[in-house]
């Protein structure tokens, strides 16, 4: 009998810590199944955030180091740096990414950097229990905008593709979505054409996924979908900033 | 012997770092130790190495704690102020066993302070400044040859220790020119020969190894207990094996000075000038900071009345002076701080109203 | 022997570069040699002064308040570090900008205008290399000897032109002091 699907390679064979219905699992895998289809999992070096995801690297199959708090760009850009070949990535949250992290992801994609970052967007503080991320929606309410977010107060979300695509580092950017069949089938097909910018050392490489976050949304999964597509698309639109020619 | 040549202090470090094999180097300009990172970026590269200058010092402490997780041989260098944002990163890799080599060139603070000489920062690189339970090894050079001679050394202990070393200069040693006879590079630092000596380094597992993974984070409280304690192993060792120390004219001296750093070498005048007053006394000179020299306090003499701790700070050694006497003797402080120097002839004077 | 200099001026006269080339020099000598320069906005607001130790054993203190030698460029240094120089000592002097007399009890004053000096070697860029000259011919503490080899180290890479200027230079009040 000819198998017709198999356990993702990159996978290692263990229960994940993420809640019922977190699309860190789909995001997580996708990334592995590119790196398994290029041969290249040996290649890889991960880095890992601090947020949910902060132990990825118990999920991830291939070589990868923790990064303190925002800090995942800076650690790459040293990786890269005494292994310039290696498929470098790293897997970061709205709050590491967008808050903390803020100046080391301009600062990567200022210089153009040659690795990939991944970017989980659920516009919320997952592991804290909830508070505002700097991409929650205006009105969404949080632990801590129990009236919602109010941009007089805590400013607008932040848009990060739209920002970074301004950068002439940032050669790949482009905004996916986790909610759908069709929008996962398209994620892929980034994660692996940002590979292919890192291969061929074109320049910083970033892919911003739309996910959701039923818990601390308050919501069930097939609801925390729908208030994806219908709330998050609109502030934040998936499609594609930025290709480099030289990537088919 | 080899021909001396005459150096600036910081020009020196940064030569001595890339003489000990450091091949990557993140540096973030900040007074005065701007010709370290100023030197590394023309000469770096020379050497088959990589310089970037960092966005900030926390992003330079994290793009050294990348590179030397994937195994290279990292130097970075600040002052004081950019020291106090390391200290995230130093935290970290004492916690993920990495090594690297961190030149510190103080200046005069609290806050953003001057950009004179100081040594305030005695607390920061010896109580760690970062967070958890970790110590950093600590060198203080006294001149720029000694300075040289750590650094290169210090390569050599953050590996033995997997562990940040850091070396304490000041501004004045920083700005300062004195002869130096460089170190030998006898070594080939190539990264294939350094990455065999370091299994756990990150390089992709090629699928010919299993994953290295290279983490602080523990959520069992078990799990991470038991990695302190191993990290303090380490440290029990560094105990035993690192500390060092000068030690001049002990015996029969009346008072004993501890001082570490330049500030050493104006006490070492002003011990002159009193010896011509008949006034006999004694130095301990810290050659590590951490771990403290504290068996050196059992070479003062019967004859010494009083220890008295030279510091370019309000008094932050003299804490470590005290713990090593444990009460045996009165300890005084001679100092100065926010970026004024300890002349021979203040320290004389001030010796003289002490008696 | 410990003989300590200090050379203190206006930013641009050259004074850290006076102590640099002495430094190089009594390092070329044989000599144990620190130098240590003033540095940070103190130099970027206008004075700027440099201390170099030259000793037949190794320097303690890199700073002193003991000076043997000061080379004030200005009014301003004479002020600030004339009341530091010890009995024995001297005091050179910029009589192009110090045009008062400066007495001092048992210390020799020397009085000399190293910019108009340079300006007769056709370059005033070399007046602190004219002082210095003045410094070594005046003090004993080296043996001054033929200093062509160590200008030449001391200035490598740079044309023949500037270093037979600062060959000039250096030895020009050995050459004229009997005739001012």
């Amino acid at each position: 009998m000819r198998a017709i699907f198999e356990y993702t390679k990159g996978m290692r064979d263990q229960e994940t810590h993420y809640c019922p219905g977190c699309t860190h699992g789909i995001a997580h895998r996708l990334i592995m199944e590119v790196l398994e289809e290029k041969g290249k999992l040996g290649e890889a070096i991960g880095i890992s955030p601090v947020g949910c995801s902060i132990l990825a690297h118990q999920y991830m199959d291939v070589d990868m180091v923790e990064a303190a708090h925002g800090r995942a760009p800076a650690v790459a850009t040293g990786i890269k740096r005494v292994h310039p070949d290696a498929y470098v990535f790293t897997y970061q949250g709205d709050g590491d990414l967008a808050s903390i992290g803020m100046a080391e992801i301009v600062h990567a994609a200022l210089r153009g950097e040659k690795f990939c970052t991944f970017f989980i967007n659920n516009a919320i503080y997952g592991m804290t229990g909830g508070q505002m991320a700097p991409t929650t929606l205006e009105g969404q309410k949080t632990t801590t905008t129990v009236m919602g977010r109010d941009p007089a107060v805590s400013g607008n979300p932040a848009v990060m593709c739209e920002m970074l695509s301004q950068l002439k580092g940032a050669v790949y950017v482009e905004r996916v979505a986790l909610n759908s069949p069709a929008n996962i089938r398209k994620a892929k097909k980034a994660v692996s054409r940002a590979f292919e910018v890192q291969e061929k050392k074109l320049g910083f490489a970033f892919v911003e996924f739309l996910s959701i976050c039923p818990i601390n949304w308050g919501l069930a999964p097939s609801d925390a979908m729908k208030w994806l597509a219908e709330n998050m698309m609109e502030v934040f639109p998936v499609k594609q900033f930025k290709n480099p020619l030289e990537v088919k | 012997m080899e021909e001396r040549r005459l150096m600036k202090g910081n020009e020196a470090f940064g030569l001595a770092a890339i003489l000990g094999g450091a091949r990557y180097y993140f540096g973030y300009p900040i007074t005065p130790q701007n010709e370290v990172t100023e030197f590394m970026s023309r000469e770096l590269p020379n050497y088959g190495g990589f310089f970037l200058q960092a966005e900030s010092e926390l992003a330079a402490i994290n793009m050294a704690y990348g590179a030397s997780a994937a195994g290279g041989r990292v130097f970075i260098s600040s002052s004081s102020p950019g020291l106090a944002l390391m200290q995230e990163g130093l935290s970290g890799l004492a916690s993920i066993e990495a090594p690297v080599v961190v030149l510190n060139v103080m200046r005069g603070g609290p806050g953003i302070g001057n950009i004179q000489p100081g040594q305030a920062d005695y607390y920061q690189v010896t109580r760690g400044g970062g967070n958890g339970d970790y110590h950093l090894i600590v060198f203080a050079p006294a001149s720029i040859q000694e300075a040289m001679d750590m650094i290169v050394e210090g390569f050599e202990i953050a590996d033995r220790y997997t562990n940040p070393v850091l070396i304490a200069a000041d501004g004045m040693l920083g700005q300062m020119m004195e002869p130096v006879t460089l170190p030998s590079m006898d070594k080939e630092y190539s990264l294939e020969k350094i990455l065999k000596t370091k299994p756990w380094a990150l390089t992709g597992h090629k699928n010919k190894r299993e994953r290295n993974v290279i983490k602080s984070v523990y959520l069992k409280q078990e799990l991470l207990e038991e990695h302190v304690l191993k990290i303090f192993e380490k440290y029990d060792k560094a105990v035993k094996e690192l500390p060092s120390f000068e030690e001049v004219d002990l015996k029969d001296a009346e008072i004993v000075y501890v001082a570490f750093g330049t500030t050493s070498r104006m006490v070492k005048e002003a011990m002159e000038l009193l010896k011509e007053k008949g006034v006999k006394t004694g130095l301990i000179r810290p050659k590590t900071l951490w771990p403290f020299p504290r068996e050196a306090f059992d070479g003062i003499d019967k004859s010494t009345k009083m220890v008295v701790s030279c510091e370019l700070s309000m008094g932050q050694m003299i804490d470590d002076v005290k713990l090593s006497l444990k009460g045996r003797l009165p300890v005084s402080l001679i100092n100065r701080t926010g970026g004024m120097l300890l002349t021979p002839g203040e320290i004389v004077e001030r010796t003289l109203k002490l008696l | 022997m410990v003989t300590k200099f200090i050379f203190a001026g206006f930013g641009g006269q050259g004074v850290i570069s006076m102590g640099q080339i002495l430094a190089l020099i009594a390092m070329r000598r044989g000599f144990e040699v620190s130098f240590m320069p003033s540095y940070g906005p103190e130099m970027r607001g206008g004075t700027a002064n440099s201390t170099v130790i030259v000793s037949d054993k190794k320097i303690a203190s890199p700073i002193t308040d003991s000076i043997d030698v000061l080379c004030a460029m200005n009014g301003s240094s004479l002020e600030k570090f004339s009341k530091d120089v010890v009995p024995g000592g001297f005091i050179f002097l910029n009589s192009g900008m110090i045009k008062e007399p400066f007495i001092k009890p048992s210390v020799k004053s020397v009085y000399l205008d190293p910019k108009k000096m340079a300006q007769a070697l056709g370059n005033e860029k070399v007046a602190n290399v004219v002082m210095l000259g003045a410094v070594l011919s005046e003090i004993n503490i080296m043996e001054r000897g033929n200093m062509d080899d160590i200008l030449e180290y001391i200035f490598q890479g740079k044309s023949d032109d500037i270093i037979s200027l600062n060959k000039e230079a250096i030895s020009l009040w050995e050459k004229e002091k009997h005739r001012l």
